[in-house]
């Protein structure tokens, strides 16, 4: 019990620092309000007010001035004779592919993290880290993929795979829906890998066995301990791939124009490059008010469930399950997850890099030029990648960039954690929760344009950073901290304030407390927190361009740069570099930490 | 004690409801100063246009030599261009005058955003555009001041009287193709071949997805406002008979019978151009593609050849507006990029693309492998004149495609 507050106002006053400083959550809470307020909320209003305020040009279409206030753009997305075309089937194709994806992930995900986790599965620590290496590829690689083997003659151009080998492949096999939801699901099902695993390894499998003690049967046991443990985990995993699906462009345009399969983003893109800003801003606001209806819907499921404490101040124990005979298949079905979702993609990619002429198959076609050689006939790129200084140092501006991102995002992500967990019930609490999920719902060029407008000035305190390597730096933590924050938050909601209770009643302060005892047992979400950010960060292209002044290349810009030259061959080694630099980054993560994403499912 | 919960808990969903009505104001509130891309309503912005409107001005007093001093002085510019050549451009640039230059690729519509919304903070870094979204610079850029135009007053003369304001630096041919393998000449030779499910079956013509840039609703508009008799001539030639059409124009009606016709629709252009020129094919359709990709046929062993006798044209040459920042802090230095650009020199690694200046002293690059400067009499040009319509039309045009396509 805290002793009686003294009276006086100053003696409150002073009551209320001293407590402060012991219990700083909710200070620290009202700070990070404060902070993404000005960075999260303000641009989302700048972006939601552009859809109902006449842009410049658009005079001759709303007949209003422009800067007026207008539902012109509501009207032409919602109510238009177009908008079936502009609006509604996509927006239904959007539902279907983010639902389709989502469960696809999950099962295959889900199925993963279980063997991983859980069982006695060969080869457990390696898969563990192996099938992550899906999300370390930019998305569109699976439609690359997809199209060397499905592509039919409706598309024209070289033969699929398939087709080459006299199978006839149907449409709807090739594009549309369907390979979209393969292609997305294949990429994304590392969520669940690592959320789901995450929290599969610190359950307590005592609390199994003494519902076992108890008479419960599987199914209950599955229904009523598993399920409710795992649902945080869970919800989290399906709502960063649903959200993400949501506003993804480069595959479903990919792979759904050669059937007019159209999805939202494919209308938020056209509308974007056409200068149509209204009508973006628009379908961007769709985005992100599904996107807030789906972080409803999960924060009324975990409140149904009360939280569940699985890391308390008792020993723990976990028991894998003996596979037996199940064994080989199941590594067959590890096997195949990985071929399809590692290896295939990797391997048309690889392909793409050795050969001078793509998708002949001749042995003088091949080489290794692109990668080592010294003479290649272009003039601006006339090394192989590994062979030329530019790779280097755009490989030592993204880590720069990404790293530093990275590692303040993953350190204010368990502080959201921690504050959201700790003031749970609050108004503080779920406005914390929800608006630091909010970046992940919004366009990155839309986005990237508003802290364009935020920050090329000095506004009160905060100075004029437009051009400055911060600027990029504060954009890819904001963009990037949903990532962060649901791990975050997963784990906080399974620690109990136990642990940290005796460390107050020892005497420990805040600081010591959460360094000594929160960061340590959360070691496990935090490498989470900094890896998933600076994975994604290293693919970031559109905040990049769109904020970077003078030309510190990146790896996707140089990237980018190679494919309008034309040198393809060089382009698509640059995204191995990408991926391979990812890969390595998250393994020395887990070496060097001890613990992590894969041994954070492994223990 | 169930009914004070009920009722404390009925409260709450009122106090909650107060404090979303009010959170929804302060939104609202927070909206309208926030920073946005719209520009407040002004009264004098209508004025500003019309001001803006006649700036296609000639410098009478012009001196290289002094400009060039000037620009050393302000010691470097950043150039926005929407292909990668420009950071050889700019790397030129800076061997020849001494100047330091920064070229930076980026696409139109994102130099765009980025110039009004550094001009409207105050913040330029942005100093000469390279823009090949026309409309939107005499629409957008310039009654906003966000950029001007500025003419070398030594091309002044030279450059096509439609290519003044704004100022045009290249055209970017398009060009019907065919793939040379499978057949000798291009299978037809008449566009409104490619409408006709009897000549050019669904899937047999192939040009990138026309909604996902503005380039082909611009040359529609362009076409139907000054193409409209050489399409009706064509389309007499073929069938032997006079277009009759309900439609604005022959071609709108022209536009219809393509979306109706199931054209195949890209991402991109170099996707057009593998789908027609990959060797090895039985049956590959024609396309519609950027003279650039011709490329590939060196590159990639691809077999694209142009369709040389299409009429009424072969292809169409989309402008590429050159623009500088109102507010750049080195004028003289942006003047003296564009000056460049006008040159053989300056624009010679776009020429080499098979763009075509717009300065006709500048002659065509032996590397070009489309050959498009020699077709120059056969290709449909754009005239600055009708640039508005064209920004007007747009949409128009973009719903016109979307309606017929299904």
């Amino acid at each position: 019990m805290p002793p009686e507050p003294p009276r006086g106002r100053f003696g409150r006053t002073k009551y209320h620092l001293a407590v402060a400083r012991h219990e700083p959550t909710k200070l620290i809470g009202v700070l990070l309000a404060i902070v993404f307020l000005y960075l999260i909320v303000a641009p989302i209003l700048s972006v939601a007010s552009d859809a109902f305020r006449v842009h410049f040009g658009d005079h001759v279409h709303t007949g209003q001035e422009p800067g007026a206030w207008t539902g012109y753009y509501l009207w032409r997305v919602f109510r238009s004779d177009v908008s079936s075309i502009l609006f509604w089937q996509p927006f239904l194709n959007t539902i279907v592919i983010a639902v389709g994806t989502t469960l696809f992930a999950l099962v295959v995900g889900g199925a993963m993290a279980w063997l991983i986790a859980r069982t006695d599965l060969p080869g457990r620590k390696w898969f563990s880290t192996a099938l992550v290496v899906s999300y370390m590829m930019p998305s569109w690689t699976f439609a690359l993929a997809w199209l060397t083997i499905f592509k039919n003659r409706r598309m024209g151009g070289r033969q699929g795979f398939l087709e080459a080998m006299g199978v006839q492949v149907p449409d709807w096999l090739a594009y549309g829906a369907f390979p979209t939801i393969v292609a997305l699901g294949l990429h994304y099902y590392p969520f669940v890998l690592l959320l789901f695993g995450n929290a599969l390894r610190r359950m307590d499998s005592q609390l199994e066995d003494s519902a076992r003690v108890l008479g419960a049967r599987r199914r209950t046991i599955a229904q009523r301990i598993v399920l409710p443990l795992m649902l945080p985990s869970l919800t989290s995993a399906v709502l960063l791939i649903f959200a993400k699906i949501l506003g993804t462009f480069g595959t479903p345009y990919i792979l759904g124009l050669p059937v007019d399969f159209q999805v939202m983003s494919t209308s938020l893109f056209q509308s974007i490059r056409n200068r149509q800003n209204g009508v973006a801003a628009v379908i961007a606001l769709v985005v992100i008010v599904v996107g807030i209806l789906v972080i409803l819907v999960d924060s009324k499921i975990l409140k149904e469930y009360r939280r569940f404490v699985t890391v308390g101040s008792k020993g723990s124990m976990d028991r894998r399950t003996k596979l037996r005979r199940w064994r080989m298949p199941a590594l067959g079905l590890a096997m195949t997850v990985f071929t399809a979702s590692v290896i295939i993609p990797i391997g048309v990619l690889f392909l793409s890099t050795i050969q001078r002429i793509p998708g002949r198959f001749e042995l003088s076609n091949f080489t290794l030029r692109y990668w080592i050689g010294t003479d290649l006939d272009s003039v601006a790129f006339p090394r192989g990648v590994l062979v030329s200084g530019e790779l280097y140092s755009a490989m030592w501006n993204s880590f720069r960039v990404v790293g530093l991102a990275a590692v303040c995002c993953g350190v204010l992500g368990l502080l959201v954690g921690y504050v959201v967990v700790r003031t749970s019930g609050t108004r503080l609490s779920s406005m914390l929760r929800q608006i630091s999920f909010l970046p992940y719902l919004v366009p990155g060029i839309a986005f990237a344009a508003a802290y364009l407008s935020l920050f090329a000035v000095q506004r009160g305190p905060v100075p004029a950073l437009y051009g400055t390597f911060t600027i990029l730096v504060i954009v890819m933590v904001i963009g990037n901290l949903p990532y962060s924050s649901r791990a975050g938050i997963s784990a906080m909601m399974q620690l109990g304030r136990e642990p940290e209770e005796a460390a107050q009643v020892s005497g420990a302060g805040w600081w010591r407390r959460m360094t000594r005892i929160v960061t340590p047992i959360q070691k496990g979400a935090l490498v989470t927190g900094i890896i998933l950010p600076f994975i994604s960060g290293l693919k970031e292209l559109s905040t990049v361009i769109m904020l970077a002044t003078s030309n510190t290349e990146l790896l996707t810009t140089l990237s980018v740069n190679l494919v309008d030259f034309g040198y393809l061959q060089l382009a698509n080694a640059v995204v191995l570099i990408i991926a391979a630099m990812a890969f390595v980054a998250t393994y020395l993560a887990q070496r060097l930490t001890g613990s992590s994403l894969a041994s954070g499912l492994q223990g | 004690m169930y009914h004070t919960h009920r009722a404390s808990r009925r409260s709450l969903d009122q106090r909650r409801a107060a404090i979303m009505a009010a959170t929804a104001v302060a939104v609202l509130l927070a909206a309208a100063c926030a920073p946005s891309s719209t520009p407040q309503a002004t009264a004098d912005a209508q004025d500003e246009q019309e001001e803006q409107a006649g700036a296609a001005e000639v410098d009478e007093d012009f001196d290289l030599d002094e400009l060039i001093a000037a620009a050393r002085e302000e010691g470097s510019v950043t150039v926005y261009d929407g292909t990668g050549k420009i950071e050889q451009m700019a790397a030129e640039f800076q061997a020849t005058y001494d100047i330091d230059a920064t070229g930076i690729k980026l696409d139109s519509s994102e130099i765009a955003e980025k110039m009004t919304r550094e001009a409207e903070a105050g913040n330029v870094t942005a100093d000469v555009a390279l823009i090949s979204d026309v409309p939107s610079v005499s629409e957008q850029l310039f009654p906003q001041g966000v950029a001007e135009n500025w003419i070398p007053p030594d091309v002044a003369d030279l450059v096509p009287g439609s290519m003044l304001d704004p100022l045009i630096v290249i055209t970017d041919p398009s060009l019907y193709t065919y793939n040379t393998e499978v057949h000798d000449t291009c299978p037809v030779g008449n566009v409104w071949a490619l409408t006709d499910p009897e000549l050019v079956e669904p899937g047999g013509f192939v040009f990138q997805d026309p909604l996902g840039q503005p380039d082909y609703a611009d040359w529609w508009t362009e076409m139907s406002l000054h193409g409209d008799e050489q399409l009706r001539q064509s389309y007499e030639d073929l069938y032997g008979e006079p277009l009759e059409t309900e439609e604005d124009s022959a071609a709108h009606e022209w536009i219809k019978r393509l979306a109706q016709n199931g054209p195949l629709l890209t991402k991109s252009s170099e996707e057009a151009s593998e789908a027609v020129g990959a060797p090895g094919q039985s049956d590959p359709p024609m396309g519609l593609m950027s003279s650039a990709k011709f490329r590939n046929n060196d590159d990639k062993g691809y077999v694209l050849g142009v369709c040389e006798d299409m009429a009424p044209w072969v292809g169409f040459a989309k402008p590429k507006a050159i623009v500088m920042a109102s507010g750049t802090s080195s004028p003289n230095a942006a003047k003296l990029f564009i000056h460049y650009a006008m040159t053989a020199e300056g624009i010679k690694p776009q020429v080499d693309d098979g763009k075509l200046s717009s300065n006709p002293e500048v002659p065509a690059s032996e590397e070009d492998p489309s050959g498009a400067a020699e077709r120059a009499d056969k290709i449909f040009f754009f005239d600055n004149a009708t640039v508005s319509e064209n920004w007007a039309n747009r949409q128009a045009m973009h719903d016109f495609w979307r309606v017929h396509r299904r």
